[in-house]
């Protein structure tokens, strides 16, 4: 009874069929006929691989039939074929049954329905592979895009550095260019600072010839006396002037101060003839360090355009005030301060640019300041500012102080 | 030549300068050889002193503070028109010679000055200031007949055109000093364009004429005839 309970509860909820030994459908319960599209009566008598698919391998009945025919259990998920040729998947169960003796008298087999899963399965396995396969090829395409990119990225490496050669050709050119106007500077200098001693040596020359005529012996010395002192003062403007130019000085420490008396040396006949009045106030004497000539380049830039701004203005006494003072504990300060009405604010921020000129015709480069900004800032490590202060511009010049070790 | 500076005894020259060295030092050498020098420091004193003192000649800087000698020369001219202004001007300051032509100048020297020019240049001024004779000995055996406008060599007439005696007549009158391109258009060829080639053909023209050595290039200002 209780058998019998069992058997009807395993037939109501499985799929169950089974067998003789050689494989011939003795029995089959209404789920096989339902799963399969086949009648009892069609299934009865019949093989049971009516339901076979073809897909699946030889190895795998070959297996099946080794286990049970050794009387063992085999469980396996079948691909099935229905009747009408669709497919189904069972999760299959053969059981040999074996008497007293100890022979297989039949096979039952239990399955129940896995289609559904294993259609998922598949499902999912398929969209897994496309997914898959998606990957690989976005993975490509990524690739293919980062070679774009680091071709681009190449490209644009080589044109900056293109760029940046030509810009250093520009400034190395710029630069020369600059060094030439300020030696056309200075000779104009020169030959202004020469001009009083010759027409004081003419002079001489003709005294001389009169006084050789009259026979006057001390005033012919004395005369002499003065063009040999004339002479000494154009070979010391020569060595001022030399010493300048010579490019092969290296960095050396030295004072401000005699930056700034060597600038106002080599302007003195400029400003001389100018009339401009050169005030120069220092704090402290403080040792900096760098090239020393460029500097004097820079100061005499400053005095220069003070110089060119006083042609423009109208004011009673000109006047550039150099002040030289510590600005804080490591940094010292030179300030070049001029009465000539000061610089239009519109332009204010213009006037480090190279090749922004303010002067007339012939007499701006346009170069000064920005070679002056260069040497303080790459040269000296320093900085450079201009602003307008009192009737005046005012060029304050910071540049690291010497510490000594 | 000191007969010849004895022209110079008689007159009263004012020299103007800023430069202190320079003006004392040139006074100095040269004023024995006048009836009187005068100094001034600047345009303003120099213009004072004109007034006061009724110069011949005025020998002047071209810069100087408070009044430059350009001012100051204009206002002498405003004045007196007939004395004569030398100028004394670096090569540099040639934007400012060339205002000089719209003033009157009537003789420029190049600085550094050289006192043995300045006083030919003197006595040239002198001499035509003063002259009564029409006939000017101008180098090379050269007359000028300032009347007539006619060059001669020898007694020979040397024939000129018309705008060739304009131009040897300019040249006479600053003897010994240059005359500026600009100014040598301005007189021969009227303002009217002219190009600098045409120029130089037409100097070269003149050179032929008269041998090459007699009107002398001054390079970047322009032209002369020596003494």
């Amino acid at each position: 009874m209780k058998l019998e309970k069992y058997q009807e509860a395993i037939e109501t909820s499985n799929i169950v069929s089974k067998t003789n030994i050689e494989g011939i459908i003795t029995f089959v319960n209404d789920e096989f006929c339902r799963i399969c599209g086949y009648s009892k009566e069609e299934l009865i008598g019949a093989n049971h691989n009516i339901v076979r698919h073809p897909d699946v391998p030889k190895e795998t009945f070959k297996k099946l039939w080794e286990t049970i025919l050794a009387k063992k259990v085999y469980k396996s998920t079948v691909k099935n074929r229905a009747k009408n040729g669709t497919t189904f998947y069972v999760n299959t169960t053969v059981i040999p049954m074996v008497n007293t003796q100890g022979v297989i008298e039949e096979f039952i087999a239990i399955r129940y329905d896995v289609t559904d899963t294993v259609v998922l399965t598949e499902a999912l396995k398929h969209k897994e592979e496309e997914l898959e396969q998606l990957n690989s090829t976005l993975e490509e395409r990524v690739q293919s895009q980062t070679m774009q990119l680091k071709d681009l990225n190449r490209n644009l490496e080589r044109r900056v550095s293109e760029e940046v050669a030509k810009n250093r050709e520009k400034e190395r050119l710029l630069f020369t260019q600059a060094r030439l106007a300020s030696m056309g500077e200075m000779i104009g200098n020169i030959a202004h600072q020469w001009r009083q001693p010759l027409s004081e040596l003419g002079i001489d020359l003709y005294k001389l010839k009169k006084l050789f005529g009259q026979g006057d012996q001390n005033a012919f010395l004395e005369t002499y006396e003065h063009g040999k002192g004339v002479i000494k003062k154009m070979s010391q403007t020569i060595e001022d002037f030399r010493n300048f130019f010579n490019p092969n000085k290296p960095r050396e420490d030295f004072y401000i101060n005699e930056v700034v008396d060597d600038a106002l040396a080599m302007l003195k006949g400029t400003l001389g003839s100018e009339q401009i009045v050169v005030r120069v106030t220092s704090e402290d004497k403080v040792l900096i360090h760098g090239f020393k000539s460029e500097l004097i380049q820079v100061l005499i830039n400053l005095i220069t355009n003070a110089k060119d701004a006083f042609l423009e203005s109208s004011c009673e006494q000109k006047y550039i005030d150099i002040h030289i003072a510590r600005f804080d504990g490591r940094t010292l300060m030179v300030s070049v301060r001029d009465n000539a009405g000061g610089i239009n604010e519109e332009i204010l921020e213009k006037i480090f640019e190279p090749y922004f000129t303010t002067k007339q015709g012939s007499l701006g480069t346009g170069l000064g300041l920005y070679m002056s900004k260069m040497i303080v800032e790459n040269s000296m490590k320093g900085s450079i500012e201009a602003l307008n202060a009192g009737e005046g511009a005012c060029f304050n010049i910071k540049v690291p102080i010497r510490l000594e070790k | 030549m000191g007969a010849e500076l004895g022209n110079l005894k008689s007159l009263v020259v004012l020299f103007v300068e800023d430069e202190n060295d320079i003006r004392e030092a040139l006074a100095g050498a040269i004023e024995d050889e006048f009836s009187k020098l005068i100094t001034a420091r600047d345009g303003e004193d120099g213009l004072k002193k004109f007034k006061k003192y009724k110069p011949d000649i005025v020998v002047t800087d071209i810069s100087m503070p408070i009044m430059d000698g350009l001012d100051m020369a204009r206002a002498i001219k405003a004045i007196s028109k007939e004395t004569p202004v030398i100028i004394l001007s670096a090569f540099s300051e040639k934007e400012r010679l060339l205002k000089a032509i719209d003033v009157g100048i009537d003789k420029y020297l190049i600085k550094p000055i050289d006192p043995d020019e300045l006083m030919e240049t003197l006595l040239h001024v002198a001499k035509e200031r003063f002259a009564t004779s029409e006939v000017i000995e101008v180098g090379g055996g050269y007359q000028f007949d300032k009347s007539k406008r006619v060059l001669v060599l020898q007694g020979e007439e040397i024939g000129l055109t018309k705008k060739e005696l304009l131009f040897v007549s300019l040249l006479v009158k600053h003897l010994g000093t240059f005359v500026l391109h600009e100014e040598i258009k301005r007189s021969v060829w009227a303002n009217k364009n002219v190009s600098d080639a045409a120029i130089r053909t037409f100097i070269k023209r003149v050179r032929e004429k008269t041998g090459r050595g007699f009107i002398k290039n001054v390079p970047g200002l322009g032209y002369k005839i020596d003494t």
